[in-house]
């Protein structure tokens, strides 16, 4: 139940771009079209889960005072962390080439992106400083539901996006203008669902 | 193949940068007006959006952020030589983290106050398109000094443009300017400092822009579709062409 | 590319990347104390606005922990409730630090109670990582001064704040955690 919680919370009441601001940058400029923000959303659900497993793995064994130096090297966190997810996704991208290559085919050419997706990072941090995720269960609870977040929010836009495509948008309003005024939108409706009981 | 591609397309720029013959002061002004990376090039969005809830949170993230690059930039730029260059995007990642780091050293010990508002954004300095994207397209190919100009440009152009954003969302939506109420609580609309307003003051910004012809990425070329390591503009035409 | 050039840039990248931490740590040896300091004024301030007169803080945990079952709630650390002493070295209340799930992460709060167990004063630990917006509105002062006067037993007329359900149930919690420790605290001292 409270994974479940844990889910909800972070897919649609604090979703990672329409109320935390996290990789607003593939958010606008991969969304063209459905198809595309599918690939795009379901390569961020599978490197976010991936990467948190790990960097949740080389937080608690070498960086807390718990670990095996026995040594509080949590500051390193940033730099580890990141540097983990760029060779992380290098890797994945290497491995769906070779092992599967129809995965490779609709997820490769977006897996490059991702490295700077401040989501990834953002979660990897929030992860290993809140105390609320300190199991590894939650932790992967919380990973989930930001991603799927994520990817529900792209391919939303994306569809609005292709449906708008042929309106008669005021002309200085044609391009990035409108496209931000529907993730306005987008982000007012999803305010709503801070009013969800599900405690 | 792609190598080679790689390695004529950046043989290209310092050509075309050589018969522009930059100079310090040009590399300055150009971050700040020509290619101002908030306004003209709408990158590094996400701090852009995140921490413009009120002019003294933009000031602190556009400084913090100004710092990392200029010291990143002037580091890349000194070792551009020994970089090899099949590892240099990891080399340009650990740079810009241990800066970082050290920022947030800096800001949890003499401002304790920005680093409860401003919180996770700092660490996440490090994904700041802006930053890779220089280290990228400037500073690993050309000496100390402008890379140092151009870090100062980008990061004070980067500052001034969520400056504008967050006096427009801190005035209407909490009546204040720079902390001191000026209008009454009946006449605010806190939709502004809620996270719509930051998409809907970005959006009428650039329509501005639009309508007035000014240059921005809106009414140029689409951004750099989400792909920060190659956010340099002049990549984007093969970019795009790539995806298609 | 051969071998070697693999080795030479996965070594160069690896010399960088030791230097860079190495300085690292130097950095932070450097700036330790100061964080500490500014870390410890910053706690020092707002036990002071939620137990005005605070000068020193008496460890009570040990004495007053026990069965917190049914609380969703916790403490923070081991030293989390405190004897409060003003300047002159009398006993002037109670401060609970104890933190409660919202649904951004954690809410740490620290409660401040008079000699009675009345709730004197509620402050964050450190800003919640809640949706800016309804959620955040369990960071207002009217919100947080909303607690003052209360205690354990009639806790509950605090309302709510409509639209910020889980965060508001969730600092609930806390205080009705931190209210329970510094009823035991008040027995304990012969209070009421």
């Amino acid at each position: 139940m409270e994974l479940l919680v844990t889910i909800i919370s972070a897919s649609l009441i604090s979703n990672v771009v329409l109320s935390r601001f996290l990789g607003i940058c593939p958010f606008l400029g991969v969304s063209n079209s459905v198809s595309t923000a599918k690939g795009m959303g379901v390569a961020v659900i599978f490197v976010i889960l991936i990467s948190t497993a790990v960097t949740f793995g080389i937080n608690n064994m070498f960086l807390e005072a718990s670990g095996i130096f026995g040594l509080d090297l949590t500051y390193l966190q940033t730099i580890v962390f990141i540097l983990v997810i760029a060779g992380l996704v290098q890797f994945l991208e290497m491995f769906l080439k070779k092992c599967i290559p129809s995965l490779y085919k609709s997820l490769g050419i977006y897996l490059p992106l991702i490295t700077t997706n401040c989501a990834v990072l953002g979660v990897a941090l929030t992860v290993s400083q809140d105390s609320t995720f300190s199991k590894f269960v939650t932790a992967m609870a919380y990973a989930f539901g930001t991603s799927a977040g994520f990817c529900i929010a792209i391919i939303l836009l994306a569809s609005i996006r292709e449906k708008i495509e042929n309106n008669d948008i005021p002309e200085s309003f044609k391009g990035k203008p409108i496209v931000l005024v529907v993730a306005c939108l987008m982000a007012i409706a999803f305010t709503g669902f801070s009013n969800l009981n599900i405690g | 193949m792609e190598d080679n591609k790689d390695k004529k397309s950046r043989k290209k720029t310092t050509i075309e940068t050589k018969e522009k013959k930059p100079s310090f002061w040009s590399c300055i002004l150009n971050g700040i007006i020509n290619e101002n990376p908030t306004l003209v090039l709408m990158i590094g969005m996400c701090p852009t959006l995140a921490v413009t809830t009120s002019v003294s949170n933009a000031i602190g993230m556009g400084l913090s952020t100004t710092v990392v690059l200029i010291s990143s930039n002037a580091i890349i730029s000194l070792i551009r030589n020994i970089t090899p260059d099949r590892v240099r995007i990891p080399i340009y990642i650990v740079i810009v983290a241990s800066f970082v780091t050290l920022v947030e050293f800096v800001i949890k010990a003499y401002f304790p106050v920005l680093n409860e508002a401003l919180g996770i954004y700092i660490p996440l300095i490090v994904v700041n398109c802006i930053i890779l994207g220089r280290a990228e397209a400037f500073a690993g190919k050309n000496n100390v000094i402008l890379s140092i100009g151009d870090g100062i440009g980008m990061g004070l152009g980067f500052t001034f443009g969520i400056m504008i954003i967050s006096a427009i969302r801190e005035f209407i939506g909490s009546g204040a300017i720079l902390g001191h109420s000026i209008v009454k609580e009946d006449f605010r609309a806190a939709l502004f400092v809620l996270p719509p307003g930051a998409f809907l003051v970005l959006s009428f910004l650039t329509a501005i822009q639009n309508k007035l012809k000014l240059p921005s990425a809106s009414n140029k070329k689409e951004g750099c579709n989400g792909d920060c390591l190659n956010c340099d503009i002049h990549k984007n035409d093969k970019v795009i062409k790539e995806e298609e | 590319m051969g071998i070697k050039s693999i080795i030479k840039d996965t070594l160069t990248l690896v010399i960088i990347t030791v230097v860079l931490v190495l300085l690292l740590s130097a950095a932070k040896v450097i700036t330790e104390p100061a964080i500490n300091k500014a870390y410890n004024e910053t706690k020092l301030k707002s036990y002071n606005e939620v137990c005005n007169g605070y000068a020193e803080g008496e460890d009570i945990t040990g004495d007053v922990v026990g069965a917190s079952a049914g609380y969703r709630a916790s403490l923070i650390g081991d030293d989390s409730v405190k004897r409060c002493k003003n300047a002159s070295g009398e006993i002037i209340g109670y401060i609970v630090e104890c933190t409660s799930n919202g649904y951004g992460g954690a809410l740490n709060l620290i409660v401040g109670f008079d000699k009675k167990g009345n709730i004197s004063g509620v402050r964050y630990l450190n800003m919640p990582k809640e949706t800016p917006g309804l959620g955040m509105k369990t960071t207002e002062k009217s919100f947080l001064d909303s607690f003052i006067g209360h205690n354990l037993n009639d806790l509950s007329e605090v309302d709510t704040i409509s639209g910020a359900t889980i965060s508001s149930d969730a600092f609930k919690e806390a205080v009705s955690l931190a209210s329970m420790f510094a009823s035991r605290a008040v027995t304990m001292d012969g209070g009421l």
